[in-house]
């Protein structure tokens, strides 16, 4: 079981979370139907490695935040509030 | 009788009595099932999965493969397959043998050995495929009856099971030397320090030392010492008896601790075993070594076992396991062996060494004690049925042993074969083992997570080293704790290996996997070695290889002409041992297998003989039948009155949330396909929620409470996925709005009163509101007080009734049923349940998300599209609306069904077909009940493009051979099509 | 025997207020209670402790039908005294029997007494709040506590060894 860095609460089991999807997906404006949309909806990376995800302290402080995580290693580089911009692994080192 | 007069850590001021396939033996506090067995002079302990072979005991530990046993500790306590060197001696203990009938000594089974040559490795994957209808008839019933080691009981486990979690700075795992080392320098840190072992007695192979001394004492009195000063530590938590089972993610190690297993009946209080959860910021891996069997034929008679068990049963139980023994060895560590075998007593026939050129100061050593050493020479056969005989030997002739040149007569022969360092936690912890070619094992690389892995698990065999490799993973400043280094430690050799005849060796003792096996395999053309395990069973079932893996990988090697590191090793799974279901259940079973919600009334329906239903984890009033009602009959008792009284129904479950802040509207206007904006306060609206992928989501009433307070409802099991639905919008794509989600589904007990007497029962008892629908309209919602209670009043309706919903806080739940029940006394107020809910709503063709949408229907499909503002600039969903598959003519959609017989009553969840092409499914049905309402069967459908065919007709197939039910196609709604009854 | 027992709460005030956390300093001065502190922890005022569960959210607990007054800034404030129900946990052993269900470090230095944080106890979310050196409180949700309450009775008999 993962122990999950909550930015808000500190390290919590990973029963007290959870997993919320892709990270940084932007949600087009406008108001058409167009293949952007499509893709916001449907397309993911499903990357191998260094992924950028959220997750919800859904039974702690009940707050979204994404984080960085390795998907073979399971090891989180980093977890930050919802709406700060991605992090790079230049921000981490 | 095979017991030494003095010796050992049993005590024998008391005696233990036990039985063994009705046979009663005593042992002593301290034995294990398989020491006390020995100490009787039983040897037959068993018979092989596949040949039925006579076995004794291999091993003195967690790597038994052979002395399994169901084991019996009182009534519905039976458990199979239980490993005799683990089971700690209890007063009472019923053992009995396994895999063998009609008995042990005389097992027909044993007839698979005579016809050994037809069932090779592969037997079953190739010869049972034809006539392939015999498989199901025959062949499986037939196999499946041979086939398993034990029973398990069928009784159910009257024993409790704890969990816990816990947290330590350092978890060191394994109570031998060197985790015995790190846990007194990790003391000596302050942080909190577990360790835990998962034998009988801390100490690990201290507990079967002779002559080692560690800081100038014996050990046993080193050990001793070393556990009264962890014992005294306040930060120090010992847990013997605990195997640490699986090393997960992030350092959270799972420890099986067995808490009454080897207590008496009588003293065995509380949980049976307890799980612990440990999350440590270290872990110190020193779960040793398992010393592995020489593959040689016949190698598995009775009598024939492990050096170090046999030393183990002389030094720690005070047991001879023969009266004449051979150690076979090409490790120096099998000389400490006979050395400890001499010592209690066991004549010592000779030490066959198979390697050239023996330590002189070993052999010189042995000499001493009147040992004969033979060097360069090799086990070549054995004899003995049911115990071994006499061992065959044959000089060593580079790889290959020819027949025996010579017979020693014996009946115990201890095999040392090297090594095999116990990396299955390090190997669950994403470590990587490597080949240590001087050591002749795998030993752990590189540490993946907070770990470090020592002593004779890192491949340090010499208690010297154990202990400064412990001491200094746990942090030790100063001196660690010192052993005189020794001859015997030597590091094991890489074994060539040895088989010269066409006999059968070994190599799988429980799955009876030979050589001969993984060399068939081999030519068969199997490679990899997660394929050899699995075609010729080696390293499988409960043992999981520990005393076969490596030798198998030696065999593949030399049978492929490469290295052992080429052929690679399986995968390591947790569980490390086998581990009750019990354990991972533990609290989670009978009344708290979930959490049983109960709403604040629940205890007034129980008394008015309501039958519940589970929805969710909620329990829910379904109906309330009267005398010998059924539910058909109640239901239709509890539908008449609402339609022509009034009916009371609990709808406490329903999801609530208060959403407010000055942009609370702004914010539900996004959530919502319906406008928001301009809904005036006191006023209700019907609500639809979508995903962004424009599927109905959820629904229910949005009420404002003032300009920046809004009270909306959910559908009962869409409470907890709404508010994190709409957290997720208002924390990340709108956290610029003030608005904030406050879950209110527990605070209020909820009470509908419906019907068309519903005014006339409440209004008495409102005050501070006028009922009158001049004042208070349908989609009306105020607070007031009922009954004298603090009230927010809803007129809304799901019935088509007039309608009312009252919300007290939860605690005045009962006292306002009470007062709603009295007033109804003469207005016909009638409590009814779900199912009528159902039936009532159907009527109107009022859709319940998850019972007529399921996740790939839009609003247009289930006849909301009104509820859709189409104005708004943007919703939740709303441009996924527009994509072409969305707007397709031909989607299924919400339509009503009436059969045309008049009276059949359609199946929930059957195929829609039509008549002319009855293989093509057109939708299905997704509500059918009978209507007192509407006198007849009713139903809601999808059906593909639904709207366009009403009017016609649709079969609804039957299941199976049963005919198909034709269907008049109608609007989606039976009763009072206009809504006067409701906002009247 | 473990030292911990259990008791049922008796009935108070609850209500949750969410603000904007630039805000809390203004809306504690309102209600009499600091509100800006750190997350996780609780404060006590005059009237109402409030408990700091997540960046914008304190659950205000005070004495049985009181009412906060005016927050003077944006806000919600929701009545939700009938929400939950609470046990009081007194003794020594109370974080082992907690532990039972609860994945939290309970230890002095990860959960000094002060602490509070929603959490998980078994299948049900709960509220814990280190009152005092040796004594917790739980609060659930309502109907979920005949599940925590029966829980607990299991966990402080399996909390002594």
């Amino acid at each position: 079981m993962l122990l999950i860095d909550c930015p808000h609460c500190g390290p919590r089991a990973e029963i007290e979370f959870r997993h919320a999807g892709e990270a940084h997906l932007v949600r087009p404006g406008g108001s058409d139907e167009s293949a952007d949309w499509g893709a916001y909806l449907y397309a993911r990376d499903n990357i191998r490695g260094r992924a950028t995800e959220r997750w919800r302290h859904v039974h702690g402080c009940g707050q979204f935040f994404n984080a960085v995580r390795d998907t073979v290693s399971d090891a989180f580089e980093c977890t930050y509030p919802a709406g700060e911009s991605r992090r790079t692994g230049a921000d981490i080192a | 009788m095979s017991r030494t007069p003095f010796g050992g850590r049993i005590d024998r001021s008391r005696t233990l009595g036990f039985t063994f396939d009705g046979v009663t033996y005593t042992g002593h506090p301290g034995d294990t099932l398989a020491s006390a067995l020995l100490a009787n002079g039983v040897h037959l302990m068993g018979r092989s999965f596949k040949y039925h072979r006579p076995r004794g005991v291999l091993g003195s530990g967690v790597e038994e493969p052979n002395a399994l046993f169901g084991v019996t500790r009182g009534p519905g306590r039976f458990e199979p397959n239980q490993r005799a060197t683990c089971v700690p001696l209890v007063d009472g203990l019923v053992v009995e043998s396994q895999n063998r009938w009609p008995s042990l000594a005389h097992d027909a089974g044993a007839l698979n050995d005579l016809g050994a040559a037809f069932i090779p490795a592969g037997f079953y994957y190739k010869t049972f495929m034809w006539p392939p209808r015999a498989w199901h008839r025959l062949y499986e019933p037939r196999i499946r009856a041979m086939a398993g080691l034990g029973r398990p009981t069928s009784d159910s486990d009257p024993d409790r099971y704890a969990q816990c979690w816990a947290h330590a700075e350092v978890l060191i795992i394994g109570a031998g030397p060197a985790g015995l080392a790190a846990a007194l320098a990790a003391a000596a840190g302050g942080g909190r320090v577990m360790l835990c072992d998962q034998d009988e007695e801390m100490g690990g192979a201290l507990l079967a030392a002779t002559d080692e001394t560690i800081d100038g004492q014996p050990a046993a009195d080193w050990l001793a010492a070393a556990l009264a000063t962890l014992a005294a530590a306040p930060n120090v938590r010992l847990l013997p008896r605990t195997t640490a089972i699986a090393y997960g993610l992030h350092n959270l190690v799972t420890l099986a601790e067995r808490r009454t297993d080897h207590l008496a009946a009588a003293e065995a209080h509380g949980a049976r075993e307890r799980q612990w959860q440990v999350r440590a910021r270290r872990v110190v891996i020193a779960t040793g070594a398992i010393e592995r069997p020489l593959v040689f034929p016949n190698n598995d008679r009775p009598g024939i076992m492990l050096a170090s068990a046999a030393q183990a049963y002389a030094a720690r139980w005070g047991v001879r396991v023969g009266a004449r023994a051979v150690v076979a060895l090409d490790h120096d560590s099998g000389y400490r062996a006979a050395a400890a075998l001499a010592d209690a007593g066991v004549a010592v026939a000779a030490i066959v060494d198979s390697r050239a050129a023996a330590s002189p100061a070993l052999v010189a050593e042995a000499e001493g004690r009147g040992i004969e050493v033979i060097a360069g020479q090799a086990p070549a056969d054995t004899r003995g049925r049911m115990r071994v005989t006499s061992l065959g030997i044959a000089p060593v002739d580079g790889d290959r042993v020819g027949p025996p040149t010579r017979w020693i007569d014996c009946d115990a022969v201890a095999m040392a074969g090297g090594w095999t360092p116990s990396l299955h936690l390090f190997s669950q912890s994403r470590g990587k083992p490597v080949w240590d070619e001087a050591r002749g094992c795998f030993i752990p690389s590189r540490s993946v997570q907070a770990e470090t892995s020592v002593g004779a698990c890192a491949g340090h065999f010499d208690l010297a080293a154990c202990l400064r490799d412990g001491w200094a993973a746990g942090g030790g400043s100063g001196a660690a704790p010192r052993a005189q280094p020794r001859a015997d430690a030597g590091t094991s050799v890489a074994r060539r290996h040895v088989e010269g005849t066409r006999r059968r060796a070994w190599v799988d003792f429980q799955n009876d996997v030979t050589a001969k096996d993984l060399r068939l395999a081999l030519r068969e053309g199997f490679r990899s070695v997660e394929h050899i395990k699995r075609y010729t069973t080696t390293g499988m079932a409960t043992d999981q290889g520990r005393t076969s893996n490596v030798n198998a990988l030696a065999i593949a090697a030399q049978q492929l002409g490469v290295g052992i590191p080429e052929v690679g090793l399986t995968t390591f799974r947790a569980p490390f041992t086998p581990a009750t279901f019990g354990g991972f259940a533990a609290y989670a079973r009978g009344a708290l297998f979930d959490p049983v919600r109960r709403t604040p009334m629940h205890d007034d329906a129980v008394a008015a003989g309501a039958v519940f239903e589970d929805v969710g984890q909620w329990k829910r009033a379904r109906y309330f039948p009267r005398g010998a009602e059924d539910m058909d009959a109640a239901v239709a008792r509890e539908c008449t009155a609402v339609r022509t009284a009034a009916g009371l129904f609990d709808a406490s479950t329903l999801g609530k949330i208060v959403v407010a802040g000055p942009d609370a509207a702004a914010f539900l206007d996004f959530l919502y396909t319906n406008p928001m904006l301009k809904l005036g306060v006191g006023r209700c609206r019907y609500g639809v929620i979508l995903r962004d992928d424009g599927f109905i989501y959820d629904d229910g009433i949005v009420a404002r409470l003032a300009a920046d307070v809004f009270h909306v409802t959910t559908t009962t099991g869409g409470a907890a996925r709404v508010l994190d639905h709409m957290e997720d919008f208002r924390q990340t794509e709108l956290p610029g709005m003030r608005v904030w989600l406050t879950s209110i589904t527990e605070q209020f007990a909820v009470a509908v009163v419906a019907g068309p007497r519903a005014r006339d029962i409440l209004a008495p008892l409102v005050e501070g509101l006028d009922l009158a629908t001049a004042a208070f309209p349908h989609l009306s919602v105020a607070d007031c007080t009922v009954a004298r209670l603090p009230a927010r009043l809803f007129r809304i309706s799901f019935s088509g009734e007039l309608g009312y919903e009252v919300n007290v806080p939860a605690s005045h739940g009962r006292a306002l049923w009470a007062a709603l029940l009295a007033a109804g006394t003469g207005h016909g107020l009638t409590p009814y349940g779900t199912e009528a809910m159902h039936v009532l709503r159907a009527e109107k063709g009022f859709v319940i998300v998850g019972q007529d949408t399921d996740g790939t229907v839009t609003p247009d499909d289930a006849g909301l599209g009104w509820a859709v503002g189409k104005a708004k600039a943007d919703f939740v969903g709303k441009r996924a609306l527009l994509r072409p598959a969305m707007l397709e003519p031909d989607r299924k959609q919400l339509v009503g069904l009436i059969p045309v017989d008049g009276t059949t009553l359609a199946e929930e969840g059957a195929q829609l077909v039509d008549a002319a092409a009855p293989t093509r499914a057109l939708g299905h049905v997704s509500s059918s009940y009978r209507s007192a309402a509407a006198g007849h069967p009713i139903a809601l459908a999808l059906l593909r493009g639904g709207r366009a065919r009403i009017g016609g007709t649709v079969e609804v197939a039957g299941l199976d051979t049963a005919a198909n039910t034709p269907m008049r196609i109608v609007a989606p709604m039976f009763y009072d099509p206009d809504g006067g009854r409701m906002s009247g | 025997m473990a030292d911990a027992t259990v008791a049922p709460r008796p009935p108070e005030a609850q209500w949750l207020l969410h603000c904007a956390p630039a805000d809390a300093a203004t809306a504690g001065a309102a209600l009499g209670v600091t509100l800006g502190s750190a997350m996780l922890r609780a404060t006590a005022g005059a009237d109402w402790h409030a408990l700091h569960l997540a960046p914008d959210e304190w659950l205000l607990i005070g004495t049985a039908g009181a009412g906060p007054g005016a927050v003077g800034v944006a806000h919600a404030l929701v009545d939700i005294s009938d929400r939950s129900l609470g046990f009081t946990l007194s003794g020594r052993d109370v974080p082992a029997a907690l532990n039972a269900a609860c994945p939290l470090d309970l230890g002095d230095t990860a959960f000094p007494v002060g602490t509070c944080t929603r959490t998980v106890f078994g299948k049900a979310t709960v509220m814990l709040w280190r009152t005092g050196d040796s004594v917790w409180r739980i609060d659930c949700g309502r109907s979920f506590a005949p599940y925590v309450g029966a829980l607990l009775a299991l966990a402080v008999e399996d909390a002594d060894a």
